[in-house]
Formats: C-alpha cells, sequence, structure tokens
C-alpha cells in the first residue's frame, strides 16, 4: 500500500513537472460574444482597475453594444520588461495597449515591422475614426517621427488620448509643494522661494526647525521610489529636464545635458542637499509603498510632485489641504512661468497577429464604438441617468457618483478605467466639459487655484523635432546607447558622493565613454541641422 | 582470424550483451528507486537541458519574429561589446569580491552551525534552533529585504532606535558603502546556513559513534573530538560542496544584489546577475545579456574543472 502510494506520489510530481511545458488555453469564444485578453501594459495601473471587471455598468453597455468582453492583464513592474518578456516568449495577449513613448513604443514598433502585429489598413480606411486617431495633427511631432511613420509595409498601432481641443490638453501641474504649516512655522512664503539658493534656504530653515510627526522626523524634501520625480528641478538650470535631454542654444549650439556645465550644477546642487541632510537620504532607495506612506503622514516638508498625485496621496493622511505650491521656481533664464508642454497622446494600441480575424473584428467594433462621443462619454463619465445628467450640454455628476468620487469606489463602476484608454482623442472638456464632479469637487477648486499660481502665462505647445530623433539615427547609436542606460544610475551615485570633487569624478568617467562612443559628432549633427533652419524642441516643460 | 582470437571475440560479445542486459534487468529490479529519480530527472531536462539551446542567442541578433532558432547569426559581436563595455571591469571586480567574500565568509558558516546543532544534547532545544535556522531559506529576498529596510531605517527602524536610547547617533545602514558589505553577507548567512547545515548534519549523523567512545577513552575532550573525528568525517562533503560553490563564483544572486544595491553602493555592489537582468529585461537587449550570462557560465564551468582536478591531486575528493 506504502509502495503504491509512493509510485502514486513520483507519477503526480513528474506529471506536474511537465504540465509547466504545456501552454494556457485562449480565451473563449461563442454565441456572438467575444472576449479580448488584453495587457495594459501600465506599471500600477491595475490599482485603478474595477473590482469586478466585466459586471460594472461600463464593461455591461459595451458588452451590450459591441459583444466584446475584456480580460484585462495589468502590469506590476516596468513596462519595458513586461513587453520584452511577452516578445521574447511569445505569449501574446490579443491586444495591447501601453506608453506612446520611450523603449517601449520602440519596442512595439520592432514587433509592427518584424511582423507580429495585424495589419490595420483596411480597418482604416474604412472606419473614420480609426483614422482620424492616426492623422499626422493629432499625436506629437516626435511620435509621428519616430514610431507611427516608421512602419513598413502597413499600418499597425493605433494611437490614443491625444487632446482634441486645447481645452482637453491636461496640464498635470508638476511643480514642488510645500506644507503650508511649515512654511508658516519657519515664516518664509512659499511665493517668495525663486532659485535654487532660495530652495536651499527654505530646506535649510526646515532642518533647523527640527519638525516632527507623530514623532517621526519631517525631511526638508523628499520624493516618490528611484527619487521620482526630482529630476523636475533640473528645470532651474537647463531648458528641457533630464541627463538625456538636449541644450540647444540661441545659436544652435547643440550640447547633451549631461556633457554641460548646468546639469552639472544641478547634480552638484542635489549633492549639496543629500549630504547636508536636506534630501531624505532613502529618496532613490526606498519602496513606492514606503515613499507614499511617508507622504500620507506627512514627512515631507517639500515634494516634487504632479497635482494629482500630491493630492491623492496626501488625502490618505488627511493633509490633502496643506500642501501650496512652492514658488514657482525660475527656470534655466531666470523665467518663474514660462510653460511648454510636449502636447501628446498617451497610449499606443495594436492587436496581435496570433488573434484570429473574429477578434481582430471585435476589437476593430470596439475601439470605433469606445472612440464615438457616446463611447467616450460612456467610459469617461459613465451611463447618462445613472452615473449623471447633461446639463446645457455638460457634464453633471449625480449625488451617489460624487460620493463614489469622494470615497475612492468610482472605478468600480468602471468609470475612467482602462476602457478609456480606447477612447481615441481626449475630449474631457470639449465634450464633457471638464472633470467628472469639477462643479463640487474640492481636489479640482484646488487645481484651479494652484493653476493661477503656477501658469500665469498661460500655457504653450512645444513645438519642433525631438533632437533624441537625430542621435536615434545616428551612426554611433549603437555605441552611445549602452552608456546611456547607466546615466541615470551614475547621476543617483553623484547625488549620492561624499565631496564634489568625487561626484565630478563619477559623472567624468561617464562623460569620458561618451565622448569615445561619439556623443559629440551627434552634438555637432545637430548643431549643423539647428543652424541649417531644422526646427528643434529646446524649450519643455514636465508634463 | 585464429581461434583464439575468434573465442575472445565471442567471449567479449557476450560479455557486454549479459552487461548490458544485466543493466536494465537491474534497473527493472530496483525500478521504485530509479522511479524516485524520475522528477529529477525531468526538472533537469525540462529546465537545464533544453533551455540551453537559447544559448545560441548570444551569438545571434535576436529578433523577436526569428526567435532563438530563426535569428541571424553575429558571431562573438554581443561578447566584445561587453568586454568593450565601459563598466564592464568594474562589474566583474564587484562580483567577484563579493562571491569571494561569500564564499570564505560565508562558506563555512553551515558548517559551524552543524557542528554546534550536534553537541546540542537537549533534543527539543536542538530541533528548534535547526527549524528556526532553516526558516529563512523559504523566505523570499523581497521579504528579507522589505523586512530589512523596516529593520534598518534610522527613521523609526527598531535598531536605530536601540542605537539612539544608548546615545549614539542613528546610522543609515541601507545605502552606505561603508556597511554595504556586511549587509549582504549576513543577510545572506541569515537566509542560507541553517538550510546549509542540513547536509552536514546529515553527514555528521553518519560518523561511527565507536570512533568517539574510543577518542574519549583516549582523554580527548569534545574540542578534540570534533578536530580529529567529525570535520575528518565530513570533509568529502565539504569539499564536494566547496567544489560546486566554485562553478557559482561569478554569480552572487541576482535577487539580493537587485534589492539591495542603491545608487549610493552602486560603485561595489553593481555585478553580472544585475547587470544582465537590466540589460536583458530591462533594455531588451536580449542577445547581449546571453552573452553576458554564457560568460559567467564559461567561467563558472572553468573554475570548477580547476578546482575539481586540484581538489583531486590534494586530497583524493571529487566530483568526477
Amino acid at each position: 500500500m506504502k509502495q503504491k502510494l509512493l509510485v502514486f506520489l513520483m507519477i503526480v510530481i513528474s506529471f506536474t513537472l511537465l504540465a509547466a511545458c504545456s501552454n494556457e488555453g485562449s480565451s473563449g469564444e461563442g454565441d456572438g460574444e467575444v472576449t479580448l485578453k488584453v495587457l495594459h501594459n501600465w506599471n500600477g495601473s491595475g490599482g485603478g482597475a474595477p473590482e469586478d471587471p466585466v459586471n460594472n455598468p461600463v464593461a455591461e453597455k459595451i458588452r451590450e453594444e459591441t459583444g466584446v468582453t475584456l480580460d484585462i492583464e495589468y502590469t506590476n513592474g516596468s513596462e519595458v520588461d513586461k513587453l520584452t518578456q511577452v516578445l521574447a516568449t511569445g505569449e501574446f495577449p490579443d491586444v495591447y495597449i501601453g506608453p506612446a513613448w520611450g523603449k517601449e513604443a520602440e519596442l512595439l514598433l520592432e514587433a509592427a515591422n518584424d511582423g507580429l502585429l495585424h495589419d490595420l489598413t483596411p480597418y482604416i480606411e474604412e472606419h473614420e475614426r480609426l483614422a482620424e486617431v492616426l492623422k499626422e495633427e493629432n499625436m506629437s511631432v516626435s511620435l509621428y517621427n519616430d514610431i507611427i511613420s516608421q512602419q513598413q509595409g502597413g499600418q499597425f498601432i493605433l494611437h490614443s488620448m491625444f487632446p482634441a481641443t486645447e481645452d482637453d490638453i491636461v496640464d498635470w501641474l508638476y511643480g514642488l509643494y510645500v506644507n503650508k504649516d511649515i512654511a508658516d512655522e519657519v515664516g518664509i512664503d512659499p511665493n517668495s522661494v525663486q532659485t535654487p539658493d532660495d530652495l536651499y534656504n527654505f530646506l535649510k530653515a526646515v532642518k533647523e526647525g527640527g519638525f516632527e510627526t507623530n514623532g517621526n522626523e519631517v525631511f526638508p524634501l523628499g520624493a516618490y521610489d528611484n527619487g521620482w520625480p526630482l529630476d523636475i528641478t533640473s528645470e532651474m538650470f537647463v531648458p528641457v529636464a533630464g541627463a538625456g535631454s538636449w541644450f540647444i542654444d540661441e545659436e544652435g549650439n547643440a550640447r547633451y545635458n549631461f556633457m554641460t556645465e548646468e546639469y552639472e550644477e544641478w547634480v552638484l546642487f542635489m549633492r549639496k542637499l543629500m549630504h547636508e541632510g536636506l534630501l531624505d537620504p532613502e529618496v532613490f532607495s526606498h519602496t513606492g509603498t514606503i515613499a507614499r506612506e511617508k507622504i500620507s503622514q506627512g514627512r515631507y516638508a517639500v515634494m516634487p510632485n504632479q497635482f494629482n498625485g500630491m493630492w491623492n496621496d496626501t488625502k490618505q493622511g488627511g493633509l490633502e489641504e496643506n500642501y501650496v505650491p512652492l514658488g514657482p521656481m525660475e527656470d534655466f533664464n531666470g523665467d518663474r512661468y514660462r510653460t511648454e508642454f510636449n502636447v501628446q497622446g498617451s497610449q499606443l494600441i495594436a492587436i496581435f497577429a496570433d488573434a484570429s480575424e473574429e477578434k481582430l473584428e471585435a476589437f476593430v467594433k470596439l475601439f470605433d464604438y469606445l472612440s464615438s462621443d457616446e463611447g467616450y462619454m460612456l467610459a469617461k463619465f459613465g451611463v447618462e441617468g445613472e452615473h449623471y445628467d447633461l446639463e446645457d450640454g455638460e457634464v453633471v455628476a449625480k449625488e451617489e457618483a460624487v460620493e463614489k468620487i469622494n470615497d475612492g469606489t468610482l472605478k468600480d463602476e468602471g468609470i475612467d478605467t482602462a476602457f478609456l484608454t480606447l477612447t481615441g482623442l481626449d475630449r474631457e472638456s470639449s465634450l464633457g466639459g471638464g472633470p467628472f464632479g469639477h462643479q463640487v469637487n474640492k481636489q479640482y477648486q484646488a487645481k484651479q487655484e494652484f493653476m493661477e499660481i503656477f501658469r500665469q502665462d498661460g500655457v504653450n505647445a512645444a513645438t519642433g523635432l525631438d533632437p533624441y530623433a537625430v542621435l536615434k539615427n545616428h551612426p554611433n547609436f549603437a555605441q552611445i546607447e549602452p552608456v546611456t542606460t547607466v546615466m541615470g544610475d551614475v547621476v543617483q551615485q553623484a547625488i549620492h558622493s561624499s565631496t564634489d570633487e568625487e561626484a565630478l569624478s563619477i559623472i567624468n568617467e561617464t562623460r569620458e565613454a561618451l565622448r569615445n562612443a561619439g556623443i559629440e559628432e551627434v552634438a555637432a549633427e545637430i548643431t549643423e541641422q539647428a543652424k541649417s533652419g531644422t526646427e528643434f524642441m529646446r524649450y519643455r516643460t514636465s508634463n | 582470424m585464429n581461434n583464439v582470437e575468434m573465442d575472445k571475440d565471442l567471449y567479449t560479445d557476450n560479455y557486454s550483451v549479459q552487461n548490458k542486459k544485466s543493466l536494465w534487468l537491474r534497473i527493472w529490479q530496483h525500478r521504485l528507486y530509479y522511479l524516485f529519480m524520475l522528477p529529477g530527472i525531468i526538472w533537469f531536462v525540462v529546465f537545464a537541458y533544453i533551455p540551453m539551446y537559447g544559448l545560441t542567442v548570444a551569438f545571434k541578433d535576436f529578433s523577436f519574429v526569428g526567435g532563438i532558432t530563426g535569428s541571424e547569426w553575429s558571431g562573438l559581436k554581443y561578447f566584445k561589446e561587453f568586454f568593450n563595455f565601459y563598466q564592464a571591469w568594474d562589474i566583474i571586480r564587484n562580483t567577484l569580491i563579493i562571491s569571494l567574500m561569500k564564499l570564505v565568509i560565508g562558506f563555512p558558516m553551515p558548517i559551524i552551525l552543524a557542528l554546534l546543532l550536534n553537541e546540542v544534547k537537549v533534543l527539543k532545544f536542538k530541533k528548534t534552533v535547526q527549524t528556526i535556522s532553516y526558516l529563512p531559506h523559504f523566505i523570499s529576498w523581497i521579504v528579507v529585504v522589505t523586512i530589512l529596510q523596516r529593520m534598518l531605517t534610522p527613521y523609526g527602524g527598531p535598531i536605530n532606535e536601540i542605537i539612539a536610547s544608548l546615545g549614539f547617533s542613528k546610522i543609515q545602514f541601507l545605502g552606505n558603502l561603508d556597511y554595504f558589505y556586511q549587509i549582504i553577507i549576513l543577510s545572506d548567512i541569515w537566509k542560507a546556513a541553517g538550510f546549509g547545515a542540513i547536509i552536514y548534519l546529515a553527514a555528521i549523523s553518519g560518523v561511527d559513534q565507536q570512533l568517539y567512545e574510543s577518542a574519549k577513552m583516549d582523554g580527548a575532550n569534545r574540542f578534540r573530538q570534533v578536530w580529529h573525528i567529525t570535520l575528518p568525517a565530513i570533509r568529502p562533503v565539504m569539499v564536494i560542496m566547496f567544489l560546486l560553490a566554485c562553478g557559482g563564483i561569478m554569480t552572487v544572486g541576482y535577487e539580493q544584489l537587485l534589492l539591495l544595491n542603491t545608487p549610493a553602493t552602486a560603485s561595489i555592489g553593481t555585478v553580472l546577475d544585475v547587470h544582465v537582468i537590466q540589460s536583458g529585461l530591462e533594455q531588451g537587449r536580449i542577445s547581449y545579456a546571453t552573452a553576458v550570462g554564457l560568460f559567467q557560465s564559461i567561467i563558472g564551468v572553468i573554475l570548477i574543472i580547476i578546482a575539481n582536478s586540484i581538489s583531486k591531486k590534494v586530497n583524493e575528493t571529487s566530483l568526477w
């Protein structure tokens, strides 16, 4: 008996091991209804998913109109990692939704040109709304030049969430935010802080104040995991934030930010803040959860953030009304209010070639429906009469919906979730009159107040070609790219140095590697093009 | 061909047939034991041998559509790319330093723990300690690192609170060059020593008890008994474990380093395993990452061969 049991056990273990080699079954189809497996490739987007992704009012209405149910997988971790895994293993979903920038977009283009995606050309010709999202004027210059126009032998990638009108441009309101009670205590008006020196003095005053919250020390300055988005403070030194951006002066001379003295000054400024205990020493090493915990507890006197992130995370500790704009800070040229956004849509959408014709057609039907005004309204504001009423053409949230907004359960209705990423042009203001419930929402009112502080000169669109396109198409790119991938780590390493000399030595080693890889030749090429009339994007406000 | 030669050939053939038959016969006779090996064999075939064909990617320009077999050959391009990368030698140096430290400091720990446990006479206490010591093996690195972060943080972490209550200033342990190696080595020992001790305890339990009796009669104390009986008895196991550890010198465990290394410690904490993960998954450079991984493995094999032949000559214990 014992022997038989052992034999049985061994066989079970063996089969379990072999089962690891089998494929998962594909999602079912039948009764005229189609289930599409979707990869929603946005890190952490699962947090905004409805509790019941299949049976919520928006999903049910979509199913009723199109016969399509979405089985959505959300990414938790790096988007590039996830897409690389999908492409390398061949474990394709039916539909891909992901960021319209960065390495993710480049990988998707590679997949398109390798024949891994369905060619949507016949459907684009047939459906006006599909064609609309691919018009050159409905995407950023970089997206058109680097991705959409680089597709070979067809149109494989759709684009979504580009603002339909100027009113629809979303201002994320990136900037420094300060706990106004602490500013009051140290006796410094937040609006008087304008330069790096002012910021340093302010943070120093906070440090000397020895503030505590619930028995924990308050850090003068902090940010999220991996230091995000501390690098927006580099806009005080260079026209476009980030080590990998380009600094093109008025004469058209181009320099790679990382190679410039101005960017070096920012690194040394941050190093000074770190070394003197003005910046949370764990800012580049703590996890997102711990960072949000610190923010919700009010343990940062000042933090770089975008408005919604700041509001939602401080709200967890009931502190959302304590934080106000610090500054605005002067840019590299001493201007406090110049705001130029790179107007762009956020989503790239594709359907993998492995998906059946039936699924392809179901997807087209779904996208066509969701990108209609009716579909957009459904995904953005829910069901008319149930979640909102239309008054003078403007969406007015019903009382129950407002309650759900306040207690954070609106997502469970399927409103403003992943469905929205398939709705084509963003029409929040032009179609709905503004964010859902804005008439009664404190968050929206606070944002309007802060916009008056940050955007006194209004907002303009950044124009011109992103110089990155020249770098990417340069013969030296293959040698330069591996160095650029470690540049972010090098900057963080320099910020942690104990002396300026040590920081410079770390930066200079990588600068030397960039020089050896041929970065100066690329700079010369951009300079030549800029001087001979190519319009490059020379200024960009983080958004 | 003369008769003698013919007889010899016949004899050899018959012998080999008999031998072959007897092997299969013996396998059949002991089929139950062979069945126990089956899951292990399947594991190795499925997860170790079949994936080996993927190593060809190191010599190809991997494309998603071509996959492993259909991509174009590119020779040693990615190996050259790695050795030309300006941080390559720093990464190799970091890997070797951490690995050697783990080997020198970490390797004896399970042996010491096993020897100490063997000396414990209260069985309940011994079993409790043993269980507690090997439990960390089953905790994933992400949990270990989160615990470490919570324990060691200067902002409300218990360790620093104790330090502060004793009148000393708080210490930023994580993300600090001065404490990086200590944390890496100690956390590794904490996680691995208990589980590693099991194999030595098993070896110790096989030592003939009469040897201890004789030693006692000769007046040997506990320490002498350990030194002259236990250690020599488990030496073959120690040597085998050491040889296997030598093979892993170029790999230090990507999870631990990926999680514990921070920008502040990157100059000494960036190792090959992390570089492979970052270049392969984060940057999508599959061929390059495979080339670096293959380089690690080749060095590992060479080290095992060298260590094995030295061991064979010096103390007559070897893997093959």
